[in-house]
C-alpha cells in the first residue's frame, strides 16, 4: 500500500509536467506554422513622425542585453554591446546610418576629396558641446587621432596610419593629408573623444572608461556592474528639446529566451541582439505588443571550402598540393547544387531573410547576381563526371578514397547546428558524407599562434558568418586575393582561408583599393564577384541580418549595420502613452 | 571450483533469500527495477519500437506537436521524437555507467588506501583529492573535451562517446574517495578489524573482506546518485556543445538544444528531460532496495 | 594542534602552488583566448594585432607570464581584467557581496529543509511520509540545473501573474531596476534563484541525511542506548543524530565552495550579479586575470573548507585524532 502512494507520487508529477505542457502546445502550434511576419521587405522601419505635436516627452526606457558592457571606451572595446551602448553617448564625424548610407554627424556633410585622393577636408558642426561643457573643435579630433594610433589603443589603425599630417586651418576645419590613398576613408572618424579624456599613456585607467563624456543625447549617471546601467539626457546636447525620453536603463539578462518573456510582459522596451532563428517566436509575440527591427548587414552566413590539402601546414599553394576531395570545382559545384538554399531558408529561417547569392548583396557596392538552382540530378552528374562513383552504402568513392568530408561551426550555436544537419541530409542525397565536428568559437576563430584551425588549413568545409559589411575593400581583399593565405612565412596574415588563387581577382582588387571613385570602384568588385560565383571558393547559404526587438509604444527606433546598431538616433525615441 | 560443505551452502542460499526478500519488500525499488529492465529492453531494441530513423529529417513538420504519427511529436528538423529519445538513450545510459564505473573504482580503491593506512599515503591521497577537487570540474571537463576531439586516438572513431564518458568519470570520483576514506577511518579502529588485525590477516584481506563490504552501502548510494550525475554532466557538456556531437541523439543533447523552445514547442525538452528524470528516479530506488538489503543490520532485525 | 594546523597550512599553500600551475597551464593551452576577438575585423594590421599581443604581454612563453603572474601575486596584484582594464580582486569584490546574499540564504534554506526531513523520513523509514520525500529529493536531483531554472521561470514569470498583468515573480536580476532599491523587492528578486539551488541541494542533503541516520541508528550503541531504556528523544538527538551528522559535516565543508560551483549555473540563469556571472563572462572573452582570481580564490576557499572538515571530525567523532 505504501508503495502504491510512492508511486502515485510519480505518475501525479508526471502528469503535472505533461498537462502543463499540453496547454502551452496547442496555443503554440499554430504560430509556429504559420508566421505572420513577411519575408525580406519586411523589415518593419517605423514610419518617422511626421507631426511633432505628436510627440510625447518623457519617460524610461529599458533596453535589455543578455551581454554586459564591461567598457564604453570606443579604443578598448571589444563586443558589439559596447559599441552600441557606447554610440549612446560617444558620436562621430561620419557614422552609418540606418539604411547602411554613410552620415555625417558631428560633420557638417560628408568631407570632400581632393582629386588625387589624397587630401580629406572635413567642416565640423559649430556650437557643439560636450556632456562635461568642452566645446567639440578640431583639437579634439587631432587627440583622437593621437589616441587611435597611442600604444594602449585596441582598435584597427588601418587607414589612420596613413594619415600624413592633420592640420586645423581653424576650430572647425579638418584637413587629413594622406601618404597614400586610402580608398575607405569615409569608415574613419567614427567615434571622437574629447581632449578631457585623459593622458594617452594611462589610457587603461581612464575614468573615461566607465564613464566617458561625449557630445551625443545620453551621459551615464549610475553603473551597477552586473546588474544595471543608467543613463540621462546630456544637458550640452545641440538639438534643442531633444532626446524625448527622461531616461534609459541597460538591464543586463541571462539569456536571450529570458530577455523575450521580458519583453512580451513589457519588462523590457527593447532586446539587443535577436537572430534569426528568432523569427517564430517574434511571430507569436506580435499580439502582445512585441515588433522588430533589422538591417541587413551585408554579411553571408557560409560554406568555406577548404581548396588545399587539410593533412599539411598552411600550404601557400593549394596547386600543390590539392584537397583530395574539393579542389576540383565540379565538386564545389555538385555540393552547391545538392544544397535547397530556399528550403532551409522557408524552414530554419521562417522565410524571413533571402538566400545568398553574391559576396556583395547590399549596400553602395551591391552586385546582385541570379540565384544558384537547387538540383540534384545536375549535381550527381557533375560528380559522376568528377569520377566520384557511388559505393555500396550510398555515399560515392574514387579510387578507393570515400567522399567523406568534415564540417565545423561554432558549437552551442543552434541555427548553425541545424543547418549542418540538414546539410548533413541533402548532400547524402547525392552520395557524398558530412561529418559534423563542431569547435568553441574561440578555437574556431584562433589566430596563427595560437595554432588555428582556419590558419593553418586544417578543416573540411567551416560554417560561418563573414562579409564586407559597409566598405568592401578590406574584406574582399584580406579574404579572397592571394597575398592573404596565411602561411608560415607572412606569420599567418591574412583571411584567405579557403586558399584561393586567381591572378585576375587579385588584379581588379589590386586597382579598387587606389581610387576613390565609387562607380568606378564598383565595377572592380562587381567583377570580383561574379568570378568568385564561378570558381566557388565560398558558398553562400543566406543574408545576415542585425535584429533587435522592441516594444510598440517605443517610436522611432531605427538598426544602423554600423557599429551604433540599435541606438542610432536615440534622440527620437519617444514612448506612446 | 571449491567444494562447499551442506552447511555453508545453507548459509550462502539464506544469504540470497534474506538479500532478495529485503529487496522485494521494498516494493519502489522493485518497481524500479522494472522501469530500468523495460527501458534497457526499449533503448537496445529500438529498431523494433519505431518506424523511423533517427536521423530522417522532414523539414515541411518541423514542430508537430504529439499526435498518432509521432506520439512525442517532431523536432526542429521534424524527426520523430520518440525515435531519438529510443537511440539517444542508447548514448545516455552507456556514457552514465562507464564514468560512473570509472569514478566508484578509482574513487573506493583510492578511499580505502588513504582511510586504512593512513599517514604519508593518505597525506599524498588527500593532496591528490585535494588538487582534483579544486580544479573546477566543468572547466576541465571543457578543455578536456576539446582536447580529446582534436587528438587522433587509434582505434577510436570521430564523434565516439568512449573520451567523453571516461574523462567524465575521471574527475567524479573525489566524492566517492572522501566518503570512503571518512568511513574506513572509523571502521579501522572498529573491534572486527583490530581482531581481525590480531589474529594476523594481511592488510590487503582486511581492506577487501571486512572493511569493504561494511563500507559498501555509502559506496551503492553514491553510486547511484553517480550513474545520475553521470547522466546530467553529460547533458551540461551537450548543451555547451562539447558533449557528444549532432546529429548523433543523447538525452542531453536533446533536451539541451530545446532551451529557446520551451515555450513553442515544449515537447521537445519535455519529453528527454522526462526521461533522464524517470530513469534517474528508478536507478536510486534501485540503490536504495541494494542498500538496504545489502545492509547486514536489516537482516538481523 | 598548533603544529597540526600549521602542518596543514603549509600543505595547503604547497596545494594552491600545484593547483595554480595546472590552471595557467590550462588556460594558456586552450587555443584562441582573448586575441580572436581581433582576426575576425579584416581592418586590423598584423602590427595592430602584434601591438594589442604586447598590451597584454600575451607576446610571452608561458612560462614566462606564468612567473610574471607568480611575481605580482607575490606583491598583491592579481593583475587587471584584459576586458574592463580594471584590477581583478576589484571586480570580485564588486560582487562578492551578491553572492554571498545569494548563497548564504540558499545555504541555510537548504539546510534547514534537508536536516529535519531527511532524520525524520529516516525515523518513519517506508512511511507514507518517507516515500513522497524520497520522492520529491530524487526528482529534485533528476532535474538538470538548467532545465529546472527555465521551468521556474517559465512558471513564475511567464504563467503565472499579479492581479495587475505583471509576472509573479521577477525573472532576472537583484533589484527591479528604475525604481528605488527596497528589502521587499531583493526579496522578491532571491525566491526563484533561491528555490532552485535549495531545491536541488536540499534533495541531496535529505538523501545522505536519511542514509546516514538510518545507518548509525541500527548501530550497537544506539540499540545499547535503547535498550537502556533512555527516552527516545535522548537516544534520537544525544546519540544517533551526533553521529549521523559526520558524514553530513564532510558533505557540507564540501559543499561550501561548491556552492559557489552552483552559483555559475545559478547567477548565469537568473542574471544575478555575483562572481559566477562574472567568470562566466570572464569565461566566455578569455579574461585570463579575472579567470585565474576567481579559480584561486575558489580553490583556496576548497582547501580551507577541507581543513575545516577534518578539524570538526575530531570535535564530533572523539574515536578519530588528529595525529
Amino acid at each position: 500500500m505504501k508503495t502504491l502512494k510512492g508511486l502515485l507520487m510519480v505518475v501525479v508529477l508526471a502528469s503535472l509536467l505533461l498537462s502543463a505542457c499540453n496547454q502551452t502546445q496547442t496555443a503554440t502550434t499554430v504560430a509556429t506554422k504559420a508566421p505572420e511576419v513577411k519575408p525580406t521587405e519586411a523589415l518593419p522601419t517605423p514610419a518617422p513622425t511626421v507631426d511633432p505635436n505628436a510627440v510625447q516627452t518623457g519617460g524610461t526606457v529599458i533596453i535589455g542585453t543578455p551581454q554586459e558592457p564591461s567598457v564604453l571606451n570606443p579604443l578598448l572595446a571589444s563586443s558589439s554591446i559596447e559599441d552600441a551602448i557606447g554610440s549612446l553617448i560617444i558620436e562621430g564625424l561620419v557614422q552609418v546610418d540606418a539604411d547602411g548610407k554613410y552620415a555625417a554627424v558631428l560633420a557638417e556633410e560628408l568631407p570632400t576629396v581632393s582629386d588625387d585622393g589624397l587630401v580629406v577636408t572635413y567642416k565640423l558642426r559649430k556650437g557643439v558641446k560636450f556632456s562635461n561643457g568642452d566645446p567639440f573643435t578640431c583639437a579634439d579630433v587631432q587627440f583622437t587621432l593621437d589616441a587611435i594610433l597611442s600604444d594602449l589603443s585596441q582598435v584597427s589603425t588601418s587607414g589612420y596610419s596613413d594619415i600624413e599630417k592633420l592640420e586645423c586651418p581653424d576650430d572647425y576645419t579638418v584637413v587629413l593629408t594622406y601618404a597614400e590613398v586610402y580608398a575607405p576613408y569615409l569608415r574613419l572618424f567614427s567615434y571622437i573623444l574629447p581632449r578631457a579624456a585623459g593622458d594617452l599613456a594611462q589610457l587603461d585607467s581612464w575614468d573615461f572608461n566607465r564613464n566617458p563624456i561625449g557630445t551625443g543625447p545620453w551621459m551615464l549617471k549610475e553603473w551597477k556592474a552586473g546588474d544595471s546601467m543608467t543613463l540621462v539626457k546630456n544637458p550640452n546636447y545641440r538639438e534643442a528639446g531633444k532626446p524625448y525620453l527622461d531616461q534609459l536603463i541597460v538591464k543586463i539578462l541571462p539569456s536571450r529566451e529570458v530577455g523575450m518573456q521580458a519583453l512580451g510582459n513589457g519588462e523590457i522596451h527593447i532586446l539587443w541582439d535577436l537572430v534569426e532563428a528568432d523569427f517564430p517566436a517574434l511571430a507569436q509575440m506580435k499580439d502582445k505588443g512585441v515588433s522588430y527591427a533589422g538591417a541587413v548587414t551585408g554579411e553571408n552566413e557560409l560554406l568555406l571550402f577548404n581548396l588545399a590539402d587539410p593533412a599539411v601546414d598552411a600550404p601557400a599553394d593549394p596547386a600543390a598540393n590539392p584537397h583530395p576531395i574539393l579542389s576540383d570545382v565540379r565538386v564545389r559545384e555538385a555540393i552547391v547544387l545538392a544544397i535547397d538554399k530556399q528550403l532551409i531558408v522557408d524552414t530554419l529561417l521562417s522565410g524571413n531573410v533571402k538566400v545568398g547569392t553574391t559576396v556583395l548583396p547590399t549596400g553602395q557596392f551591391a552586385c546582385p547576381q541570379p540565384p544558384t538552382a537547387y538540383d540534384v540530378e545536375k549535381a550527381k552528374a557533375l560528380l559522376e563526371e568528377a569520377g566520384w562513383k557511388p559505393g555500396a552504402d550510398g555515399i560515392r568513392e574514387k579510387d578507393g578514397k570515400r567522399m567523406s568530408l568534415k564540417i565545423t561551426t561554432t558549437s552551442g550555436n543552434k541555427l548553425r547546428e541545424q543547418t549542418e544537419q540538414v546539410l548533413v541530409e541533402m548532400l547524402r542525397e547525392v552520395g557524398i558524407e558530412l561529418v559534423i565536428e563542431n569547435v568553441p568559437s574561440d578555437v574556431l576563430f584562433a589566430g596563427w599562434g595560437s595554432n588555428g584551425m582556419r590558419k593553418h588549413g586544417a578543416f573540411d568545409i567551416l560554417l560561418y558568418t563573414t562579409g564586407p559589411g559597409i566598405d568592401p575593400d578590406s574584406h574582399l581583399y584580406s579574404n579572397y586575393h592571394s597575398d592573404n593565405i596565411p602561411t608560415a612565412e607572412n606569420e599567418g596574415v591574412g583571411a584567405n582561408y579557403s586558399r584561393y588563387i586567381n591572378p585576375d581577382v587579385d588584379q581588379w582588387l589590386d586597382d579598387a583599393a587606389v581610387i576613390t571613385n565609387t562607380e568606378a570602384r564598383r565595377e572592380l568588385y562587381c567583377k570580383v564577384a561574379e568570378q568568385l560565383n564561378k570558381d566557388i571558393p565560398r558558398a553562400y547559404l543566406y543574408e545576415r541580418l542585425l535584429l533587435s526587438g522592441y516594444r510598440v509604444e517605443l517610436q522611432n527606433l531605427r538598426v544602423s549595420p554600423g557599429p551604433s546598431d540599435f541606438t542610432w538616433g536615440s534622440q527620437n525615441w519617444w514612448l506612446r502613452k | 571450483m571449491k567444494q562447499l560443505s551442506p552447511k555453508k551452502q545453507d548459509a550462502r542460499r539464506s544469504l540470497w533469500q534474506v538479500f532478495w526478500h529485503q529487496f522485494f519488500k521494498h516494493r519502489m525499488a522493485v518497481v524500479g527495477a522494472v522501469t530500468m529492465v523495460v527501458i534497457v529492453i526499449l533503448v537496445v531494441g529500438a529498431p523494433l519500437f519505431t518506424r523511423y530513423t533517427p536521423f530522417k529529417q522532414d523539414l515541411r513538420n518541423r514542430f508537430d506537436p504529439p499526435s498518432s504519427q509521432h506520439w512525442m511529436g517532431t523536432d526542429d528538423l521534424g524527426r520523430d521524437l520518440w525515435t531519438r529519445v529510443l537511440y539517444g538513450g542508447r548514448i545516455s545510459l552507456s556514457v552514465g555507467l562507464l564514468s560512473m564505473a570509472v569514478a566508484v573504482v578509482i574513487g573506493t580503491v583510492i578511499g580505502l588506501v588513504s582511510g586504512y593506512f593512513g599517514g604519508w599515503v593518505d597525506a599524498v591521497f588527500s593532496r591528490l583529492t585535494e588538487i582534483f577537487l579544486s580544479v573546477p570540474r566543468l572547466f576541465v571537463l571543457l578543455v578536456l573535451t576539446t582536447f580529446l576531439r582534436q587528438a587522433k586516438i587509434p582505434g577510436i572513431q570521430p564523434g565516439s562517446f568512449w573520451p567523453i564518458a571516461l574523462v567524465i568519470g575521471a574527475l567524479a570520483w573525489m566524492s566517492v574517495a572522501r566518503l570512503v576514506r571518512g568511513t574506513t577511518l572509523a571502521m579501522r579502529e572498529r573491534e572486527f578489524v583490530q581482531a581481525a588485525r590480531m589474529i594476523g590477516a594481511t592488510d590487503g584481506r582486511i581492506l577487501f573482506r571486512h572493511i569493504l563490504p561494511n563500507v559498501s552501502s555509502p559506496i551503492i548510494v553514491a553510486a547511484t546518485l553517480g550513474l545520475a550525475g553521470a547522466i546530467i554532466t553529460e547533458s551540461g557538456l551537450s548543451y555547451l556543445g562539447f558533449g557528444v556531437q549532432l546529429p548523433t541523439p543523447t538525452w542531453g543533447n536533446m533536451l539541451s538544444n530545446t532551451q529557446s523552445q520551451m515555450l513553442t514547442a515544449p515537447w521537445t525538452a519535455i519529453f528527454p528531460g522526462m526521461m533522464i528524470f524517470i530513469v534517474v528516479i528508478a536507478i536510486n530506488y534501485l540503490g536504495d532496495g541494494l542498500r538496504d538489503a545489502l545492509d547486514p543490520h536489516h537482516v538481523e532485525k | 594542534m598548533a603544529d597540526y594546523l600549521l602542518r596543514r597550512f603549509v600543505q595547503a599553500l604547497f596545494t594552491l602552488f600545484v593547483i595554480s600551475i595546472i590552471i595557467f597551464a590550462l588556460i594558456s593551452s586552450v587555443p584562441g583566448g582573448i586575441m580572436a576577438a581581433y582576426e575576425e575585423n579584416p581592418d586590423m594590421t598584423q602590427a595592430d594585432r602584434e601591438r594589442i599581443e604586447a598590451k597584454y604581454g600575451l607576446n610571452k612563453s608561458v612560462p614566462e607570464r606564468y612567473l610574471i603572474w607568480l611575481g605580482n601575486l607575490a606583491k598583491g596584484d592579481w593583475g587587471n581584467s584584459f576586458v574592463s582594464k580594471r584590477p581583478a580582486i576589484q571586480e570580485i569584490a564588486d560582487r562578492l557581496p551578491n553572492t554571498l546574499i545569494l548563497m548564504g540564504v540558499a545555504f541555510v534554506v537548504t539546510l534547514l529543509i534537508a536536516i529535519p526531513l531527511g532524520v525524520y523520513s529516516a525515523l518513519r523509514q517506508y512511511s507514507f511520509f518517507d516515500h513522497v520525500m524520497t520522492t520529491i529529493a530524487l526528482a529534485g536531483q533528476s532535474l538538470p540545473v538548467f532545465w529546472f531554472g527555465l521551468l521556474l521561470i517559465i512558471l513564475f514569470s511567464v504563467l503565472l501573474k499579479q492581479p495587475n498583468g505583471a509576472p509573479l515573480l521577477p525573472s532576472s536580476g537583484m533589484y527591479t531596476p528604475g525604481v528605488e532599491r527596497t528589502f521587499a523587492d531583493l526579496v522578491r528578486h532571491l525566491v526563484l534563484p533561491v528555490t532552485m539551488l535549495a531545491l536541488v541541494s536540499a534533495a541531496g542533503y535529505m538523501r545522505y541525511m536519511r542514509s546516514s541516520m538510518l545507518e548509525v541508528i541500527h548501530q550497537d550503541y544506539v540499540r545499547t542506548a535503547r535498550g537502556k531504556g533512555l527516552p527516545e528523544k535522548t537516544v534520537i538527538f544525544r546519540h544517533a543524530l551526533r553521529n549521523a551528522l559526520i558524514p553530513i559535516a564532510t558533505l557540507i565543508g564540501l559543499d561550501l565552495p561548491s556552492l559557489f560551483g552552483g552559483a555559475l549555473f545559478t547567477e548565469t540563469i537568473f542574471a544575478w550579479p555575483g562572481i559566477g556571472r562574472l567568470y562566466f563572462d570572464a569565461a566566455l572573452k578569455t579574461d585570463y586575470p579575472v579567470i585565474m582570481a576567481v579559480l584561486m580564490i575558489f580553490a583556496a576557499l576548497i582547501i580551507l573548507s577541507m581543513l575545516l572538515v577534518d578539524v570538526v571530525y575530531t570535535f564530533l567523532d572523539p574515536r578519530i585524532s588528529l595525529s
